[in-house]
Formats: structure tokens, sequence, C-alpha cells
């Protein structure tokens, strides 16, 4: 069994003319929390959409426990989770619904799981999506990609329009519950507090190519940095400079 | 399986809506227009209001998908199945609606059906060129490109693709399966108005999805049911005209008029669309081979193409010749060569446009509207051509009325007719004829053929069953007036005015026809239904019974034709048509020199016969040529049987 749960290599990716990932590469060990840090249109949903083998790259390869997902799409997707930064399920389904048609999909889907994660998020199972709050939303995507039990979860700005409380009970809960299951977990995010709390390793993607990549301490070049965050903010900022002195 | 169960749910779920609405929106449509329907303008409008509704239905349900394209279709793409699955259970949407849509439709015709409106002619309704064409082929390509579009395109280009689908890609299909019937051209025509229409009713149901929130109810029901009605009237017109240059097949379409060509065994027909509007609908001609029972156009290289189109006749027992009228005039074809004899290249004018292009011979004997020859045999031989509006070489091509009369001694004549006047019933050796008179609605008289003009005799009715030119002398009623009709029949020598009395006939009895050989068919005690048939001959003074045809229903009015038999030159075969109310038309034939009628065989209209002697008749149905032996009283299928 492979160490590395995501592996992608020289990864290439345009939308038109424009060439947003220019050979990326990186590795994300088996049950690690790995944040992936960018600004706006650094390709990170497109990066994280390229693991799950829902866009094809222009070039390179992308393998997830070993297998390429544009290969083996369906083992692969059986294996992992993904939250979108919005609901995307269609709006007039409830949690019952989304877990119901979704449990159709999934060999390992557990309802209990799933009714178990309702429960301690809060999420209404009998209120349509498009009536939902985003906040509520997000959740219920969040336990509809937790319910098959994934080895893998890729999370695409899950925090958004989450209240404090619930950000507080994702975190504390969730994220630790995922952690002792090992599973391996990839979530972009701009929230530099919740990235400092969650990750064990950091990407950060600048200029279409991964700018920095590692445990916290190696990205940061200290061992314990006084404030994360600030830390964090500071070598992003160092990467889209850098990347901006070397693309004039 | 249990995968894409999960994902029919969901398309069902999504476009519940639209299921349910389109359904009872088209059925009821269907149920006003039909109960509001005249004749066939029903039968075509309805269909293509459906499959019109139905294409432009599919586009707005795909309209009311693109505004979740890029989300909803990463929610179907992200799972382990991805699209494919998905795209199977779109498919079987689209034709869970397809079927629903239609089968609501046709539920609603039954029910009219069933309700039995006198203003429609439900029996006229052709299952394959009302119904099921339009509905699988555009049903059909307005669902494809809808599922492409729905999963995979960009707006604009999903757009393109519906429309394209829906105007252009029926016709590709159309030209597969029945190229001869293709009526691509003249539906391109409309594709520029077309495709703009159709794109901004798509995109206006589209905003209105989006713009309303993108809910199933407001973007297909608003969007949808908004595109249905601003465009199905459009479609439909277009359909129409479609149809109108569409070539049905031989044997749906109606047969209006044939001409028998039994030396080459072909027979050239005139066919009416199944589709249009009743008088409206197209007509095209075609010529059958009826030991074959194919078909071929004969439009010249517009054969594919429906034309106003005739048929006429110039038998004389030899070739038949056909007019063909098209949109780049009218051709004479010679049915044993079909080498084009003339053209007439004004169709709209005058008859003095004839201008023929070869066969001096042919334009030297006769130039005649050849829609309306009747040829009438003469006792002891001989025959006569009734052309009506014919123009002969002997009258300098002056236009009139004429009779081209040929004896048997080999003599030919014309008899020229008075302007404006009217050839009516047939008297036996000659015609009624009617013209214009001073302060009265008509004058009668009688065209003696054997006298070779017209005659008219003080104190005889020039009226059928009133008179029969037997040849020097007249049969003719003894009392002149309409009461009259039951008055004792009479001998009457019109050069002298002598009458002498007959017993050979009753004052109930009605002569039916003269026949070669200068005897008279009578129909027996005619005033109380038809009892009994004879055969009459004043020069030997013999009545010789003839009995009816066993299984024959009363019959109530009878027609009788005498026709020639092709392969017998001096056989000719007295064909009777007994029409009753209830049970149809019936023929049957007395054997020459025998005098024994036949078996009887329901039919509508008796063609003539071919070489072999076999009666062809047009069924009932006015669709198909049928061969019948009347001796056995067995028939067979000629026409067609591609």
């Amino acid at each position: 069994m492979s160490e590395t749960a995501i592996r992608i290599q020289g990864i290439h990716h345009r939308y038109g003319r424009k060439a947003v990932l220019c050979g990326v590469d990186l590795e994300v060990p088996v049950g690690s929390v790995t944040v992936l840090l960018g600004t706006n249109g650094a390709g990170k949903t497109t990066l994280l959409r390229l693991a799950l083998g829902a866009l094809r790259p222009g070039g390179g390869r992308v393998e997830v426990h070993g297998l390429d997902v544009l290969r083996h799409t369906r083992v692969v997707r059986e294996q992992v989770g993904y939250v979108p930064d919005a609901p995307d399920a269609p709006g007039w389904m409830t949690l019952r619904d989304l877990c119901r048609f979704l449990a159709a999909h999934y060999p390992t889907w557990d309802q209990r799981h799933a009714d178990g994660l309702a429960g301690q998020l809060g999420v209404p199972t009998r209120t349509r999506l498009d009536r939902m709050s985003k906040g509520e939303g997000m959740k219920a995507m969040l336990v509809a990609a937790l319910a098959p039990r994934p080895r893998t979860l890729l999370l695409d700005e899950p925090f958004g329009g989450l209240d404090p409380l619930a950000r507080g009970a994702v975190l504390a809960g969730v994220f630790s519950a995922l952690r002792d299951e090992g599973t391996t977990v990839l979530v972009s995010t701009h929230e530099l507090d919740v990235a400092a709390r969650l990750a064990e390793r950091v990407a950060i993607l600048a200029g279409g190519r991964i700018a920095r990549a590692g445990t916290v301490a190696e990205v940061l070049g200290q061992d314990e940095p006084a404030r994360v965050p600030e830390a964090l903010e500071a070598a992003l900022a160092e990467s889209v400079a850098a990347d901006a002195g070397g693309h004039p | 399986m249990r995968a894409l169960l999960a994902l029919a749910w969901v398309e069902v779920r999504t476009h519940r809506m639209a299921l349910g609405l389109y359904p009872l929106l088209l059925a009821g449509i269907t149920a006003i227009l039909a109960f509001q329907a005249s004749e066939r303008a029903a039968t075509v409008v309805v269909p293509i209001l459906l499959y019109s509704s139905l294409a432009y239905g599919l586009i707005a349900i795909a309209a009311e998908a693109m505004p979740r394209e890029g989300r909803t279709l990463l929610f179907f793409d992200r799972g382990p199945h991805g699209l494919s699955l998905a795209f199977v259970a779109k498919l079987g949407f689209a034709w869970l609606a397809l079927a629903g849509i239609v089968g609501m439709a046709w539920g609603a015709i039954a029910l009219v059906r069933a309700a039995n409106p006198p203003q429609a002619t439900w029996s006229a309704i052709s299952l394959r060129y009302d119904a099921v064409p339009p509905h699988v082929y555009w049903g059909a390509f307005a669902a494809v490109p809808w599922l492409v579009a729905s999963t995979a395109w960009s707006h604009r280009g999903a757009l393109a693709a519906l429309i394209a689908g829906c105007a252009l890609a029926p016709h590709a299909l159309w030209a597969l399966a029945d190229p001869r019937h293709l009526p691509v051209f003249p539906v391109l025509t409309h594709v520029p108005w077309l495709l703009p229409a159709g794109a901004g009713v798509a995109w206006t149901s589209f905003v209105l999805g989006r713009g309303r929130g993108g809910s199933c109810l407001r973007a297909v029901g608003l969007g949808s049911a908004a595109a249905a009605c601003l465009l199905a009237p459009l479609w439909g017109q277009l359909g129409w005209w479609a149809y109108r240059f569409a070539v049905p097949a031989p044997g749906d379409s109606l047969i209006l008029d044939a001409v028998l060509a039994p030396e080459s065994g072909f027979a050239y027909v005139t066919l009416q669309s199944p589709l249009g509007g009743g008088p409206r609908s197209p007509t095209f001609a075609v010529r059958a081979d009826l030991a074959r029972g194919t078909s071929e156009g004969i439009g010249g290289k517009d054969s594919h193409v429906a034309v106003p189109v005739w048929t006429g006749r110039r038998n004389a027992g030899a070739s038949a010749t056909v007019v063909v009228g098209g949109r780049s005039g009218e051709r004479l074809l010679d049915s044993a060569t079909r080498a084009e004899l003339g053209l007439r290249t004004d169709v709209a004018g005058a008859r003095e446009a004839w201008s023929w292009a070869a066969d001096p011979g042919l334009r030297a004997r006769i130039d005649v509207d050849l829609r309306a020859v009747t040829l009438r045999a003469l006792p002891g031989g001989g025959a006569a051509w009734l052309a009506l509006a014919a123009a002969t070489r002997e009258a300098e091509r002056r236009l009139g009325l004429a009779v081209h009369l040929c004896r048997a001694d080999g003599r030919e004549s014309v008899l020229p007719l008075p302007a404006n006047a009217i050839v009516g019933d047939e008297a036996g050796a000659g015609w009624i004829v009617l013209r214009p008179g001073v302060g009265a609605p008509w004058q009668r008289a009688i065209l003696d053929l054997h006298r070779g003009r017209l005659v008219e005799v003080a104190g005889v009715e020039a009226r059928r069953d009133h008179v029969v030119v037997l040849g020097r002398e007249w049969l003719v009623r003894a009392d002149a007036t309409a009461a009259g009709s039951d008055a004792p029949w009479v001998l009457l020598d019109p050069d002298t005015g002598t009458r002498r009395p007959t017993k050979l006939l009753a004052a109930h009895d009605r002569p039916l026809t003269l026949g070669t050989d200068g005897s008279v068919l009578v129909a027996e005690r005619a005033d109380r239904g038809l009892r009994g048939l004879a055969r009459v001959d004043f020069a030997t003074g013999v009545r010789a019974p003839i009995a009816l045809p066993q299984g024959l229903p009363a019959a109530e009015v009878l027609h009788v034709s005498e026709l020639p038999v092709p392969a017998q030159e001096s056989a000719r075969r007295c064909v009777l048509a007994f029409s009753t109310a209830r049970d149809g038309t019936w023929v049957a034939s007395l054997r020459t020199g025998q005098d024994r009628c036949t078996p009887a065989l329901r039919a509508h209209e008796l063609l003539g016969f071919d070489r072999d002697g076999g009666a062809l008749l047009i069924d009932h149905n006015r669709t198909h040529i049928l061969r019948a032996d009347l001796d056995r009283g067995t028939w067979q299928l000629a026409w067609p049987r591609e």
C-alpha cells in the first residue's frame, strides 16, 4: 500500500487561453490533513477537481491510493469524499433525499453514520437544500461526503457560511474523528486561522505551481511559530510576490 | 441498477411538473382542437401541434436545466458513475416523457373519437403519416440534443444544437428512412426565420427559469408553455408545408383517378395525399405496375415531389394517354412508350396554349382536353369520342365542344356542338345535350350519333329514363311530362314522328344500356328497387330474363357500363355496378353471349380489364387497386404491393 494518498505529477490545465496550472507536483501522505492555500483564481478548486477526476488535465497524472483517477474513476470515487465550495445537489432535495440518492452509489454508505453526523452538526433532514442557509447546505454536503466513510476527503472551501459555533463543531468533532480514522484530507481554504488549527501539512499554490509544500514548520521555516495564521499569510504573500517577480 | 434507478428518480423528480403538465396540456389542446376541427385539418393540425409542442417543450426543459449546468453537472459528475449513468437516466426520462405525451394525446383523440363529433372525420387519420413520424422523428431528435445540451455543452452551443436538432436532424433521419419522400428543400427555406425564432423562445424560457429562481415549475411551466404556444402554430404551418411537398407512399393515399393501360400492364394513378387540408391536399401521379404492384413517379425529374396532377384518358381500346400537370407545365405522356409528346407551358392560361413539341401525327388528329373524354361504342361497330372543350384541326383549332365520330366503315367526322353546351347523360347511341336558351334555363336536345347531328323532337322529353337512341328509331316514353315517368314505352322515328307501341318493355322497366349488338339491357321494376334484369332485342322481338347474382343485397340504384376486353378485340363486357344504401357498391358482369350474371364483388369503381380479362377495381377505400375474377367472384390485391 502506498504511503502517499494523493500523488499529483506535472499537472497542466487551462481554461481557453488562460493557463491555470503549469506543472503542479504534490504528494499528500496517507492520514494527513493538508491545507491548500492560494489567492483567488490560483487554481485550488481546479486542482481538487483534477484530483477527483472530474476534470481531465491537459498534461500530467493524478493518482489516488495508487490508482490513476482517469482510468479507475469509479473505484477512486467510491473511496473519495468531495465537498464543493457551494451545495451542488438539486435544490429540491432534502438531506434525506440526498442520502437516499447517494446510498445507491457508494457501497460503503453508512446511514447511521450520516444520521449521527447530521445530528452532531444540526442539519435539518427534511428541509429542501434550496431553502437552507448556505451554512446548512455546506453542512449537508459535508454529511453526504463523510457518510460513506471515505479514505480520502477533498474539501473545497468547506467553511464558507459556517457560523463560529458550527465551524468549531466541525473542527473539533469532525476533524478529530477523521484524524482518528486515518482519513486523508486535502482542504482548500482562505481562512488562515482555520488552516492554522487544521494543518499538519500546507501547500501554497501560486503562479500555477506549488510554490511551497511540506509540514507547517517546513513551509514556514520555523519549528514552532508563535502566530501561525500570520506566518501562513506571510508565506503566501512571499510566494505570490516571488511568482509575480518571476512573471512580470 | 440501483444507481441507475436513483438517477432516474432524480430526473423524474426534477422534471415532475413537466411530466405532469405537458401530457395534460397537450391532451387538452388535442381535445379542444379535435372537437372544433373540420375534416382532415384536425388530423393534421393536431399531431403537428403535438410534436411541435413536444419539441419546444424539450427545448424548454433543457433550458430549465441550463441555469444549473455547472453545479448540477458537477453533482452528477463527481459521483462514482460519473455522467455516463446520468446520461442513460436522462435518456430514459426523455423517452418516458415522450411516451407520456404521445399516450395522453392519443388518449385524448380516442376520447374524441368515442364522442364522435360530426365535424371530424376520424376514419381518415393515417397512423403512418399523421401520428408516428412527427412524434418519433421530431420528438427523438429534439430529445437527443437536449440530452447533449443539458449534460455537457455550453449554453450557446447547446441552444445551437437544440435548434439544429429540431429543425434539421429529423430530415436527416427522414432522408435515411425514406429518401423518396424527403421534404427537405421546402422546409429549409424556413430555416432563416425558424432558427432565430426558436433560439429566441428557448432563450426566453431560459431567462424566465433563471429569473424566477430556476424552479422546475416556473421554468418549465412558464417558459415552455410560452414557447409551445408561440411557436407551435408557426411550426405547424411549417409542418403543413413539409407535408404539402411530401409524397406519401401509395396505399396511404386516396385514388382520385386512374387510367388503365392494359396493353402494357400499367395504370396511371392520380393520388391525393392523406395529409393537408381536404381539397388542398397535394396530389401526385404514379405509374402503377399492376403485375408487380410497384409504383414509379411520373412527374418527370420532380417525380419525388407532389405537384398538382391530374390524369386524363384517350381510350379507344388501345393505349391510354395521360396528362400530368405540374409546376413546370403539363406533360402528355403516352402510356405505352412513356414518350413525352407535348408540353403545355401555360398551366393557368387558356386552353389555346397547347403547344405540341413532338408527334405531328398526334397533333393533327386530336387536340383535346383529355381530362374530359368519353367514349361511346356504337351498335354495329365504330365509336364516338365526346371531347369536351375540344379543339380539332377541322375546326381550325377553335375551342368548343365536339364529337369525333369514327364509324364502322372507317369514315370519320366531327360533330361540332354549340358553344357553352353541356353534354349530359348517355341516351343509347347518343347523348343528352343541354344548351343555354333564351328565356328558359336550358334547352335540351339529343345528340344522335346514328344521324350525326343534334335532334329535337316535339313531345319527347330529353331526359334520362325517357330516351334511348337505338339507331333509326328511338325508345321513348309515351308521355313526355315529368309525371309520365311511368308512361308506357314506344318506338319513335324522329325523322317522321311516327310512334309505334312495344310490348317488350313494361312501364316500370328502366333501360340501362345499349349493347353493341343493338339490344337493350333493362332493369325490371326499377321503381321498387332492382328486381331483375332482362335483355331486349327490338330487332328480333325477344326479351330474355337474366338472373341476378346470388347473395347480392337488394340493390336500390344500378349503374351499368360496357367495357372492352383488351385481349378479345370484339368482346365487350357488360359490367353491372349495384349500389345499395347499406352494403355499398357491388360489381358483377354479364358473360358475353350468355346473359348470365357472374357472382357479385363488393367494390368501389371498375377501372377496366386487363389483358386476361380480369377486372381491375378501385377498392371502396379508394386506396388500392384490386384485380377481380368476376366469373368466380374472387379478387386479389394488384397494387400497391411494395
